[in-house]
């Protein structure tokens, strides 16, 4: 444990590290101050009088509301609102998903299974009410990609880029400072790499972790969610953009804003990892870290242009899944992904499985590393 | 000069060479070939469909007014109004409803109740559809749109025609209506003095609706792809010298310890050169389906889209070449900065990605829908008050950049070594 801790103190001690984390918090910080709306806050604050589930009790709250700029405004949109998930048929959906991919065979029986199991999503978000809950009202999709797709998503690109160099630093530490011919020349001193990986996992993770932190506290000061934290992101109020369609937003489990917050970290926490254990393998294999990062970053744009260019329609689904995808697709988490994705619940399967599979290879790396000859 | 020479020999090697060909062929196949194939689409495939190059054929840049006379909107959206009329004719589902004309079928489809009449109940104001209701739906828009399955099929209908045509009414007809809008609600001073202007004008450029949007992402995107090449190019060659220990060597002599001032020009030489060379690959894929618009001037509105400027598109595809390459002069300046203060590669890279970032940031907010009012630079930081700001936020941050680089480079000879 005692060398896990200064292997941290290298890397946490690193002056370019500092600065990039407060380069990074400032750039949040810029983007995050740019997202405010004053009509969103109105709804954050309104719908702690109103509550969040539509309805007549919801429409007479509102008509108590103090008369302002954004109250006729707020009452037009929610009121006599349609439940979008009433009659919602999937099967459309999995139909211009056969017909878009040109499937057959085996990926359209997957197709189609996945959005028959999605129709039972569906009814239990209409049965429950979720489709009928306010969010941010006809702005939600604007301020659910706020949070969700800018914020979170500039989170997290800059989460797995610093979780690859800093794994890429604790891995190349002992190159660049000319020790590892004295650290890997024994045994025992190969071994150290396995003090180096949990290291830099941890510096990766809580470096993510106070970005997260710092941005999220900036973002929520500015822009506060109020009575919102209750609403359903299943919201009718909601979209999903999926190439030339947008459909409603409606997720696999019932999720409120706060749950769904939750998740979301959870995932990108999981995405954090994959590329902190991309880096770990890379970083053994090669040892100058600059081209190791630049491989990290070809490895990913193979990864990206794999599915647009494959003819085969199980690997680009498979591909779909990889950590670059599910960061590309950030905006349909924990949705039914659309037509890019055949399995249910695909960011998390995807996070798992990317994580086994890089765990494996991590593993199979630092087999290879003990035996290589260094010279 | 000689020395010169040797850096840029030392950054011109095989390996990174190949790396940035990887790179432009990724860009090419992730990104670039989409845009020019998307392009050519629109050409066909747009609001417009085929009209708006038909009129640029006719006519050349702009439309006079005898000219829009001349090409008879009203007569050939009657025309294609007749074609839809036929079809409804001999097509039962439309007789069922006591449709006998394409008019009387317009005005039932926008009216509230087409979809009560079809069946839809409706509890509480809220419509719901029924099976009954779509499928009869379906059956007009069917026989209205059927085509043979192709993008050229369904284009061809009568009923896409007449779409088409509003469309290019709207265009070139009725314009005033959203410039006197713009002119009446805009804040930004800047667009209303473009709208004045088109409005003045007559909204009469013929250049392709799509073109300019398309080419400015084109560029954003080549311009990402100069800053990443450039970064990628001269990053080792600062970095590695520093990290053998070999400035010691080179800082020992008077002359070596100059070293830095020929590196500099050798960086700022190559991202010169580089970014002319993918300028000069990726743009010409998408100006051999453009050029002939080439003099075709940018200043035009449609809807709520506005180009600001009376520039043909010859000087807009100029004025994007330019800004890529103070870019990457700009990429090749921060870089020099951050890689002076790096020992080695591993402390410059936690330098060099933030700054490159930034700089794919500032290509992508510059570049993407220059010129026009929806710019993020234009709109969001300087609320539309001054004249292309997109130029201005290039060229400050290049002039730092480098002249910053510089003065590092010339106080080198008196630095201390640590």
């Amino acid at each position: 444990m005692n060398i896990v801790g200064h292997e941290l103190k290298k890397i946490l001690l690193f002056p370019a590290l500092i600065g990039f984390v407060v380069l990074a918090l400032a750039l949040n910080i810029a983007i995050v101050s740019t997202m405010c709306n004053s009509y969103a806050n109105f709804i954050a604050n309104a719908t702690r009088t109103t509550g969040v589930h539509l309805g007549t009790a919801f429409n007479e709250a509102a008509l108590q509301l103090e008369s302002g700029l954004y109250t006729d405004t707020f009452r037009l949109h929610t009121s006599n609102v349609v439940d979008v998930l009433y009659g919602y048929d999937t099967r459309y959906i999995a139909d211009f998903a056969v017909e878009w991919r040109g499937l057959s065979g085996l990926n359209e029986r997957l197709m189609r299974w996945k959005y028959a199991r999605f129709q039972y999503a569906v009814d239990a978000r209409q049965q429950a009410g979720d489709s009928m809950t306010v969010y941010f009202a006809n702005i939600t999709y604007m301020r659910h990609q706020a949070l969700f797709n800018y914020t979170m998503g500039a989170l997290l690109f800059q989460g797995i880029i610093l979780a690859a160099l800093i794994m890429l630093l604790s891995i190349g530490y002992e190159n660049s400072a000319t020790t590892e011919y004295v650290v890997f020349t024994t045994k025992t001193g190969r071994k150290v790499n396995r003090h180096k990986l949990l290291a830099g996992t941890i510096a990766g993770v809580g470096v993510y972790a106070v970005l997260a932190i710092v941005t999220l506290t900036v973002y929520f000061a500015f822009n506060p969610m109020g009575g919102t934290w209750g609403s359903n992101v299943s919201s009718g109020f909601n979209l999903v953009r999926d190439g030339f369609m947008a459909r409603p937003f409606v997720t696999w489990h019932s999720l409120n804003v706060a749950q769904y917050l939750m998740a979301f970290l959870a995932v990108s926490l999981g995405i954090v990892l994959c590329f902190s254990f991309m880096a770990y393998a890379v970083g053994l294999w090669v040892r100058n870290s600059y081209i190791g990062f630049l491989l990290i970053i070809a490895l990913n744009g193979v990864l990206y242009l794999l599915p647009i260019y494959s003819p085969f329609h199980m690997l680009s689904f498979a591909v779909n899944q990889s950590p670059i995808w599910l960061v590309l697709m950030r905006d349909m988490w924990f949705t039914d992904g659309g037509n890019n994705i055949i399995l249910p619940h695909f960011e998390t399967v995807g996070v798992m499985g990317s994580l086994a599979v890089l765990v494996v290879i991590g593993m199979f790396s630092a087999a290879g590393f003990k035996r290589r000859n260094l010279l | 000069m000689r020395i010169v020479k040797h850096e840029l020999r030392k950054i011109w090697n095989g390996r990174i060479l190949l790396i940035i060909a990887l790179l432009c062929v990724g860009f090419w196949f992730g990104g670039l070939r989409e845009g020019v194939r998307s392009f050519d689409s629109l050409t066909r495939h747009g609001i417009f469909g085929a009209y708006q190059g038909l009129m640029f054929e006719l006519f050349g840049e702009t439309l006079e007014s005898h000219e829009l006379a001349a090409f008879d909107l009203p007569g050939r959206i009657a025309a294609v109004e007749n074609e839809l009329d036929a079809i409804i004719a001999k097509t039962p589902v439309f007789a069922v409803w006591g449709i006998t004309h394409f008019a009387q079928y317009d005005t039932w489809r926008n009216s509230e109740n087409f979809w009560l009449d079809l069946g839809a109940t409706q509890i509480d104001g809220t419509v719901f559809f029924t099976d009954e209701a779509i499928e009869t739906h379906e059956a007009m828009l069917q026989a209205l749109q059927g085509h043979d399955g192709t993008l050229e099929g369904w284009f061809a209908t009568p009923y896409m025609r007449r779409g088409h045509l509003l469309a290019l009414e709207w265009r070139y007809a009725n314009y005033n209506i959203w410039l006197e809008s713009m002119i009446a609600h805009d804040s930004r001073p800047m667009v209303v003095q473009s709208a004045e202007r088109i409005l003045a004008m007559g909204n009469n450029s013929l250049i392709d609706n799509d073109l300019t949007r398309y080419f400015s992402l084109y560029s954003a995107v080549v311009g990402v792809l100069a800053v990443v090449a450039v970064a990628v190019l001269i990053t080792p060659l600062i970095v590695v010298d520093r990290g053998r220990k070999v400035n010691y060597l080179q800082y020992s002599s008077k002359i070596g310890r100059k070293i830095l001032r020929a590196q500099f020009a050798a960086i700022v030489l190559s991202a010169f050169v580089l970014s002319i060379a993918i300028i000069a690959l990726a743009f010409i894929p998408f100006l051999m389906l453009s050029w002939r618009y080439w003099n075709a001037s940018i200043l035009s509105s449609c809807i709520n889209r506005l180009w600001l400027y009376d520039i043909t598109f010859g000087q807009y595809v100029v004025v994007a070449a330019i800004l890529i390459i103070v870019l990457a002069v700009a990429t090749a300046g921060a870089i020099f900065i951050a890689s002076r203060f790096s020992q080695e590669i591993l402390a410059a890279m936690f330098k060099i990605v933030p700054v490159t970032a930034a700089l794919i940031g500032i290509a992508i907010v510059s570049l993407d829908q220059m010129f026009s009012a929806q710019n993020s630079v234009f709109t969001h930081f300087f609320r539309g008050q001054i004249i292309a700001p997109e130029i201005i936020v290039c060229i400050a941050i290049s002039i730092i950049c480098v002249v910053v680089a510089g003065i590092f480079a010339w106080r080198e000879r008196r630095a201390e070594l640590q």
